[in-house]
């Protein structure tokens, strides 16, 4: 809307410069006895609305330029310009009405002419630059106001999903609860809250992080969430050893897990099983998670925030879809139960995104 | 004296919550429940006067759980994240208490609770509108012979009023649930289900075909075979919703 606005009006202030322009000519050419008006008039308007549409063609590039480069010279082309149009404007018009269709031989008052709108030319070109480089700024600040506020937002939404509310409150009730029965689990728990707290708030985005402290944080996570949910919640974890000097990008294994045990937690009423399993392939860390669920259950959850948010991660990572695979599987005994497992395949590289 | 249950899905929370209730000599804690399966039997069971009611807990919210009871007690809802808090107030719980639990707010939300049975004012559930959890905009929670059953909204045909209830019509069998169609309305999805009559709201993915009876009288016919009958303005409703 603003941008659209914004082009109305440097249209408009181009057609106005032109009508201006075209009379200031027509008046000149008439008071110095050169043509009288009523022939005048329509060619030259028509020829100024030619010449000048040419004119903003081709010193439109240099707006571009004045990003990088200086003022004076975008208006030292403009003035080069201006002059070659000028010449173009007075001899075409010489040619097609004065001399009937005669190549016209330049006198004097040709070169007055020439002078004098070369001097409006410029003059308008000026104009239409300042007005140009004046909408440009207020877009762009417009922009960066935008840019800006989007950021702050994707920002604070961060912070929010890293400090996991939910999560934090329910710990610290827990905690509370601990500290009249068990003082001594309490402070542990504190401890651990603490520890996972902090390791998620400093992580930075783009940056590779050690494999095995982000298993550590997920060890921190789960023995948090164990204490919460007591024996419903039973881990399986199967990680190899010798992971020293490995490196992943962050933000992935968590968020897996978490949806993973939220997932199970409130589809199934009975002990849920978290399945965790690394293996480390030929190029890739292959990560298995999986967790129970109703077959009968109502809300296939399976594009779940956690999920999602993990996807667009890898895609914005990779640019890959096929990273992180969904599957169900029939659960052995119990027949309302079924397995759902999130595989993860995290590519082995130097460096990812700097 | 105060009958009340604890209904949370983590042991740590109940057992704090009992903690703190049981210096408190109005209150006496006659049962503790994990999820809304069991807080629903007990609650059927002890008839307490008020409950301590989590909202997200296994298979069914503490807000499904709650549109089960028919007569239900005071509620006092505990949970640790305020994003609920409009609608706990909009089935007029008696308190909203955020984990971790301020005793003074406990106890004031106690005496609340004191207060109004002394006065002998019964707070039924309000069927107000209400915002929804994502959850309950894919299903309807029914009762059936004290077993909880979980509809996913796409098994609904129809549903048909019944006094105080609610028919909840799938393929097989309905169900009954203790709730207005006003509010039904409010819940589904406009998008799949249509109020075609005062006493009918249908699921438009089952609608066969709409047959004439007589002079502006029309029913639906659903690819079961059932018939629904449609009033004048329900047929208007259906005809811009099915575009025709």
């Amino acid at each position: 809307m603003k941008n659209q606005f914004s082009i109305w009006r440097l249209n408009m202030t181009v057609v106005f410069s032109i009508v201006v322009l075209a009379l200031l000519e027509i008046s000149f050419l008439v008071y110095i006895g050169f043509a009288d008006w009523k022939f005048t008039s329509m060619l030259m308007i028509q020829a100024n609305v030619v010449l000048y549409a040419l004119y903003v063609a081709s010193t439109q590039s240099s707006f571009a330029i004045l990003k990088s480069n200086s003022a004076i010279i975008v208006v030292a082309r403009q003035l080069v310009f201006a002059v070659i149009y000028a010449f173009l404007l007075i001899w075409l018009w010489e040619f097609l009405y004065r001399d009937r269709f005669r190549i016209p031989i330049p006198g004097s008052t040709f070169y007055l002419v020439l002078f004098i709108s070369w001097v409006l030319l410029s003059a308008l070109g000026l104009v239409h630059f300042l007005v140009s480089c004046i909408i440009e700024q207020e877009q762009r600040i417009l922009l960066e106001n935008g840019v800006q506020e989007l950021k702050n937002e994707a920002e604070l939404f961060k912070l929010r999903q890293q400090l996991h509310p939910h999560f934090l409150f329910n710990s610290l009730n827990s905690i509370n609860a601990l500290i009249g029965v068990d003082p001594k689990l309490a402070r542990t728990m504190l401890m651990k809250l603490s520890s996972f707290l902090r390791q998620t708030i400093r992580k930075e985005d783009n940056r590779l992080v050690s494999l095995s402290a982000e298993l550590e944080e997920l060890d921190l996570y789960l023995d948090i969430e164990k204490v919460r949910f007591g024996d419903r919640l039973v881990i399986l974890k199967d990680i190899p050893q010798g992971l020293e000097g490995k490196e992943i990008p962050p933000f992935l294994l968590q968020p897996l897990v978490e949806n993973a045990i939220k997932f199970g937690l409130y589809d199934t009423l009975g002990e849920v099983i978290i399945a965790i399993t690394l293996r480390e392939e030929d190029h890739f860390y292959k990560f298995e998670i999986s967790n129970p669920f109703d077959r009968n259950s109502v809300a296939p959850k399976g594009t779940g925030f956690g999920l999602s948010g993990v996807s667009r991660r890898l895609y914005l990572l990779y640019a890959r879809n096929d990273l992180l695979q969904l599957t169900k599987s029939p659960g052995k005994g119990n027949s309302e139960v079924d397995i759902y497992i999130a595989t993860l395949m995290i590519p082995i590289e130097k460096s990812v995104q700097n | 004296m105060l009958k009340c249950i604890i209904i949370d899905d983590e042991p740590l929370a109940r057992s704090l919550m009992r903690e703190m209730l049981e210096p408190l000599e109005m209150v006496q804690i006659v049962d503790e429940c994990a999820n809304g399966f069991e807080g629903l039997k007990s609650v059927q069971t002890h008839q307490p006067d008020l409950i301590f009611l989590d909202v997200q807990m296994p298979k069914i919210n503490g807000f499904e759980m709650l549109e089960l009871i028919e007569n239900p007690p005071a509620v006092i809802f505990v949970t640790a994240f305020d994003e609920y808090a409009v609608q706990a107030f909009d089935v007029n719980a008696i308190d909203y208490l955020l984990k971790p639990i301020e005793p003074a707010r406990l106890e004031r939300a106690i005496a609340k609770v004191a207060q109004q049975q002394a006065k002998g004012v019964v707070k039924p559930v309000e069927q107000a509108p209400h915002i929804m959890l994502p959850e309950q905009t894919q299903r309807v929670v029914v009762k059936e012979q004290g077993e909880i059953k979980i509809i996913p909204l796409d098994k609904i045909l129809f549903l048909e009023a019944a006094d105080d209830y609610v028919k909840v019509h799938t393929k097989e069998k309905y169900f009954l649930k203790y709730q207005t169609m006003a509010r039904f309305e409010q819940q589904l999805p406009a998008q799949q289900f249509v109020r075609i009559h005062r006493s009918y709201i249908v699921n438009v993915s089952f609608v066969n075909k709409i047959e004439l009876l007589e002079k502006e009288q029309y029913t639906v016919l659903l690819n079961n075979g059932q018939n629904v009958p449609v009033s004048k303005s329900g047929y208007a409703k259906l005809k811009t919703f099915l575009g025709i």
